[in-house]
């Protein structure tokens, strides 16, 4: 594969010639094309220096007034040594809060892409860099897909830098390590692990730190890249690793022994191990009586289980076991179905087609002409196609009933898994009725049974058997809780006795 | 890579050869709801069916009332012949999954090749032989065409809604073809089926009834109320009382009455009304009746205690003769069973307990010493008053 | 890479397979024992515990290790001998419960496919669980059990007033000696799981889950009487009927005669996926033997060996004399042997153990 342009440079270290140093960021950066870049000389107690920075990407203000404002007023005339003009710059001059040395110029490089600001030194070896990021970015908001009644209601947005100090409000601990690394050979992505030290197993966060760094992409653009990349089975159907966009069950999972991956430009976390419990976990299952979330945890398992199941019964039923219907609804079914040209699969993959037709236009659609989108639904899907005898009226409610099911999973990625089994179960339920059916489900379930997340197998703690709190299918008093989740670490700090509420 | 192309294969092949030949839409399939067997004049077996006419419903909402039915005939030389018959003339795929009631002429039913028939019907394909069986007096083809759909678009929701009430009352018993089957060819108790006649064709006051006993039930268990006797009503069947079987052959009929009081000595929660001293008395069981038989008496001696509760109302604290009048039309039950030659009161169940083995059991005799058993009846009144 | 099973999957896998072959078994296979059958099920479970003792005093033996792993490293030549009778026995377990489902699924629907589309989708099932390996089975079974226990004990409270207990008596029913001779028929069905206790591999990180081979064996066998028992009281014994056909049989478990349309499906369920369980497991208990008698086959020349074999073997006359298989009283016997013979492989060690 060929090397970037200008690798040797990037691979350089700074030489003391402002000039020689300006000459490789302008071949670099490829200027004067590259209209982007600032170059900004200015001088200080008598020496050239260069602040170089990305126009839109750092903050003006904070490089003119704690830049190049402050080295001004703090010209007093002195004379400094060449090699230590940099410290000298650091400590006295410059009123940014963060700011290191660095003479290696690909770190200065990716720094400035980065939004920050490089200052190089005349005379010196070592240049500045300065903390000025000041991009504009998508404020903290409600989120998009995971509506909760009860819990927090901001997000995470395109920040990393937000995003890690939205965890960080959430998680105030001082053994919450954020390691940072660049992912991506050719054009990096600045990507964050979080984890809590002494609670999330090291094997674990090791594991995790050993993916990303194989991840041997060009370029990765977005946290769902990067879980392709580093999750167990990639090609299985069913994800491995929860992506949410609440920083609290982000923090939540933190707690529990998980670990946080935050990336550049994604307003998603992505924690890991995760079992499929889950993904079908609402946030605010936590924040409610143990009552109602008990209940409306077992409502959305029967909508899973309606949603994957009832097609492929309807089918298998109706072509092979009519004897397994009540009479009254067979014979009701039959007269529907009478002036209906197709078959029962046929309507059924039909209905399901189109369904998820209009579910993908509506989410594709500009709002402005959104409510279109449910007028021409609601018409083709209800009244026209019943009318016309394309379609048997039962087939609506089915398909209704179907729908709603997967849509009570919070976990978008997964309820789409269960769309692509879905077709399974109803192709094998027509072809051998139950037997077919049945047979499908069990694959299913071995084929779960055998994913791993993170070495977590996907359906524990229930098979195989772990200790766990009361909060897998029925959620328990949250007095009950008070167990370490079983893929953290069995002597965490944070689950030891003592920690545990009265 | 050779996983996948092993499992692919292996799916591929289960996929494109299992089971897709022979697949029917359920709106192309003829759903017997009511089946007949009858006997022919030369001993063969004759079938008639009842098929609900699909019609369509257009989609539009309206209600298609009721579609109505078709009745198909055919016969053969038994009941595999007679299905492959029915089979050829029937215009769709035939389906046997879905009956409600079995009706079986009383001359078949009597004759010894019903067990036979009963066989054959067990080992057919998706034959529902969970549906009930009805023993019918006269031609079973007329009955089967008599039964129309009075209630809902449906066929068969007023037979359903009629052998519900019935049987809570305690008039016909709640037993299957199935369950007929498995009790002919067993060791224990003899079964009993539902017994049905035909209404005559005009008023019962201007028309012999096609027998005297078939009349006797109609009037034993409709109550004479003036306010019912000049209604009219569509249904022209009757449903009363019961045809008791020994292996596998009708052998006698018991009218509702007596039919409930068997069930009382079967155990059956029941609650009835019974007139004593000119008025009507409510009772409802308490428990099951505690039944011993000692077998090694001879004549085989069989002890029923029996408890009944009088239901709550305004009337006397005691009822002097009660328990003896109920003692007397338990027994009578008994009698009539006796006279039969069958027991149906599943006493031979607790009298196989003291039997080690089956073969000792069978070899006792049951059936024949009942006939001549001593039995009798204790009846534990509580009265329950406001 | 090789067949394994963790333990805790092994016990559940294990008490689905016995449980459903007990049902089978009892109710299909020896019609004649009509509703005493429970007595040969609790007869068989007394002759069967000394092989759940003896994989218990092995496990005990091999510690870190299953017992066949540990026995293999010693006696190569002892454990592939053992390893032979126990797949051969699996194998023919695997080709009667391939039958079963097959004529299940006739019963069901699909009773004029030939038997070669019907044995298609479980071989099918049968290399997908043998490709993801004995702990997805296990776990799955276990996962299952719950479920369909849940389904039984719902269908089960709508049966009960239908229940007889009198239909137990004659209490000995047909008689001693076909008691008897159920009893042994049972004691192989019990014995088929000490292969799975030779191939368990220790749950090392949760040692809780520790397989008990006598609580896995007693609780199979419990239930399979419980429920062998529920279904001697749901029809009075058939003494007058003219032979049994396998439809018939099938329509007194699963129709009974009396089950509403309602509670078909139910028991349809409970019924296929119990015996998935017992096919699933039997093959994976055929493999993993395999393996061990032929080391150097590669894991997927296994599956399509085991696949192949169990659809050959199942489209022959063995499986046609399935109703009076003389096999099937010799399947104790067998595997009983090859516990008696790892127990003396292991007692001559300790004995060398001892004098060294």
């Amino acid at each position: 594969m060929a090397e970037q342009p200008n690798a040797q440079l990037l691979r350089g270290e700074l030489k003391p010639q402002l000039e020689e140093n300006l000459k490789d960021v302008q071949k670099i950066l490829n200027l004067p094309l590259n209209k982007d870049v600032v170059l900004r000389r200015y001088e200080c107690e008598g020496f050239a220096a260069c602040a170089i920075y990305i126009e839109g990407m750092a903050d003006d203000r904070k490089i003119s007034e704690f830049i190049l404002h402050a080295c001004k007023e703090s010209d007093t005339g002195e004379a400094i040594a060449p090699e230590q003009r940099a410290e000298r710059l650091m400590q006295s001059y410059i009123e940014i809060a963060q700011c290191v040395k660095e003479n290696r110029m690909g770190e200065l490089i990716t720094g400035v892409l980065g939004g920050m600001t490089a200052v190089l030194i005349d005379g010196c070896g070592e240049g500045l860099l300065l903390e000025t990021r000041g991009f504009v970015h998508r404020p903290v908001n409600k989120t998009s897909n995971e509506a909760v009644v009860i819990g927090s209601q901001e997000g995470f947005v395109e920040s990393l830098r937000a995003n890690i100090t939205l965890l960080r409000r959430y998680v105030q601990s001082a053994q919450l390590v954020t390691e940072r690394l660049a992912i991506g050979t050719g054009v990096p992505t600045n990507v964050a692990l979080m984890y809590l030290k002494g609670v999330c197993e090291d094997s674990v966060v090791n594991e995790a730190r050993r993916r990303l760094q194989c991840i041997d992409s060009p370029s990765v653009q977005g946290i769902g890249v990067i879980q392709q990349f580093i999750e167990d089975r990639p090609r299985a159907i069913f994800p491995q690793m929860l992506q949410t966009e609440r920083p609290d069950r982000a923090a939540s999972c933190l707690l529990e022994g998980q670990f946080v991956i935050l990336a550049e430009n994604s307003p998603y976390a992505l924690t890991a191990p995760v079992t499929m419990f889950h993904l079908i976990h609402a946030s605010d299952d936590t924040f409610m009586r143990w009552q109602y979330a008990t209940l409306l945890r077992i409502v959305r398992i029967a909508g899973l289980a309606i949603s994957l199941f009832l097609p492929g019964l309807y089918v298998a039923l109706l072509l092979h076991h009519t004897h397994l219907i009540p009479l009254t609804l067979l014979l009701s079914i039959a007269e529907t179905r009478a002036d209906v040209p197709f078959t029962v699969l046929f309507e059924v993959l039909l209905m399901e087609f189109s369904f998820y037709l209009i579910n993908e236009a509506g989410t594709r659609i500009p709002s402005q002409i959104g409510s279109t989108v449910s007028i021409v639904g609601a018409l083709i899907l209800g009244q026209a196609a019943v009318s016309a005898s394309i379609i048997s009226p039962i087939l609506i409610i089915l398909v209704a009933l179907t729908g709603l099911g997967s849509y009570a999973v919070p976990n978008y990625g997964f309820g789409l898994s269960i769309v692509v089994y879905r077709l399974l179960i109803v192709l094998t339920g027509a072809l051998l009725g139950l037997y077919g059916l049945l047979a499908a489900a069990l694959a299913l379930l071995m084929h779960l049974c055998s994913i791993r997340s993170f070495g977590v197998p996907y359906l524990a703690p229930v098979a195989p058997k772990r200790p766990h709190n009361p909060d897998i299918l029925l959620r328990l008093s949250i007095r009950k809780q008070n167990r370490p989740m079983f893929y953290a670490r069995r002597d965490s700090w944070l689950h030891g006795k003592g920690s545990a509420s009265r | 890579m050779r996983r996948g192309a092993l499992i692919a294969l292996l799916t591929a092949a289960a996929v494109l050869l299992g089971g897709c030949s022979e697949i029917d839409q359920a709106e192309n399939l003829a759903f017997v709801v009511l089946m007949g067997v009858d006997q022919t004049e030369d001993g063969g077996i004759e079938l008639s069916v009842q098929v609900p006419k699909i019609s369509g419903s257009r989609g539009n909402g309206e209600d298609s009332g009721s579609s109505g039915d078709l009745v198909f005939t055919a016969s053969g030389g038994d009941f595999a012949e007679a299905i492959t018959a029915l089979k050829w003339i029937v215009p769709r795929r035939l389906d046997l999954s879905q009956i409600e009631l079995i009706v079986v002429s009383e001359a078949l039913a009597s004759s010894g090749r019903w067990l036979e028939v009963m066989n054959d019907m067990m080992q057919t394909s998706r034959l529902y032989t969970a549906a009930r069986l009805a023993v019918c007096d006269g031609d079973v083809q007329a009955f089967i065409r008599a039964e129309k759909p009075l209630i809902g678009t449906r066929i068969a929701d007023e037979l359903t809604a009629m052998f519900e009430a019935y049987t809570t009352d305690g008039f016909v018993p709640n037993t299957s073809f199935a369950d007929i089957y498995y009790k002919s060819i067993s060791a224990y108790s003899d079964p009993v089926a539902v017994y049905a006649v035909p209404a005559p064709e005009e008023s019962s006051a201007d028309v012999e009834p096609a027998s005297q006993d078939a009349a006797e039930p109609a009037v034993a268990i409709i109550p004479d109320d003036p306010g019912t006797t000049d209604v009219e009503t569509e249904q022209e069947t009757r449903f009363l009382g019961a045809a008791v079987f020994r292996d596998g052959r009708m052998v006698g009929k018991l009218d509702g009455r007596t039919l409930m009081y068997c069930k009382l000595l079967r155990g059956k929660s029941q609650t009835f009304v019974f007139a004593h001293g000119g008025e009507e008395v409510s009772l409802s069981t308490l428990g099951t009746p505690s039944v011993s038989v000692d077998t090694a008496s001879e004549p085989v001696r069989i002890q029923v205690d029996l408890r009944l509760a009088v239901l709550p109302n305004n009337g006397p604290l005691e009822y002097p003769g009660l328990a003896d009048a109920l003692e007397a039309e338990l027994m009578k039950a008994v009698d009539a069973c006796k006279a039969i030659g069958a027991e149906p009161f599943q006493f031979a169940e607790v009298a196989a307990r003291r039997f080690a083995t089956l073969d000792d059991w069978i070899a006792y005799g049951w059936r024949e010493r009942f006939i001549d058993s001593e039995v009798e009846i204790n009846v534990d009144l509580k009265i329950e008053n406001l | 890479m090789k067949f394994q099973i963790r333990e805790g999957a092994a016990a559940s896998l294990g008490t689905a397979a016995v449980v459903a072959r007990i049902l089978y078994g009892i109710t299909i296979d020896l019609p004649w024992l009509y509703n005493s059958g429970w007595i040969s099920v609790l007869l068989g479970g007394v002759l069967a515990l000394p092989v759940a003792l003896a994989a218990a005093q092995l496990r005990a033996a091999s510690a870190g290790k299953s017992p066949l792993s540990a026995l293999n490293a010693r006696r190569p030549v002892l454990a592939r001998l053992l390893a032979g009778v126990l797949m051969l026995t699996a194998a023919f377990d695997a080709t009667m419960a391939v039958d079963a489902i097959a004529d299940s699924a006739g019963y069901a629907a699909l009773d004029s496919v030939a038997k070669i589309y019907l044995l298609l989708p479980q071989l099918a099932l049968c290399a997908w669980g043998l490709t993801l390996n004995g702990d997805a089975i296990g776990d799955s079974a276990r996962i299952c059990n719950r479920i369909l226990l849940c389904i039984f004990v719902l269908f089960m409270l709508r049966e009960i007033p239908d229940l007889c207990p009198e239909w137990l008596t004659p209490i000995l029913g047909p008689g001693v000696p076909a008691l008897l001779d159920g009893a042994v028929r049972v004691a192989g069905w019990l014995s088929l799981l000490a292969g799975l206790f030779l191939i368990a591999e220790p749950d090392v990180q949760h040692p809780a889950n520790a397989i008990r081979p006598v609580s896995v064996m007693a609780i199979g066998g419990a239930i399979g009487m419980g429920l062998v028992l529920l279904h001697g009281m749901m029809l009075p014994a058939l003494v007058r009927a003219e032979g049994f056909s396998r439809y018939f049989l099938l329509d007194t478990v699963l129709t009974n005669g009396r089950t509403t349309l309602a509670l078909q499906l139910p028991k349809m369920i409970v019924w296929f996926g119990s015996l998935f369980f017992l096919m699933l497991s039997d093959s994976f208990l055929c493999a993993a033997m395999l393996q061990t008698v032929a080391p150097r086959l590669p894991r997927f020349v296994c599956i399509g060996i085991v696949a192949a074999g169990i659809a050959a073997l199942a489209l022959t006359n063995i499986s046609a004399s399935r109703v009076e298989t003389p096999v099937g009283r010799w399947l104790y016997a067998a595997q009983a042997g090859v516990m008696l013979a790892a127990m003396v492989g292991l007692a001559l060690e300790r004995k060398e153990a001892q004098r060294a």
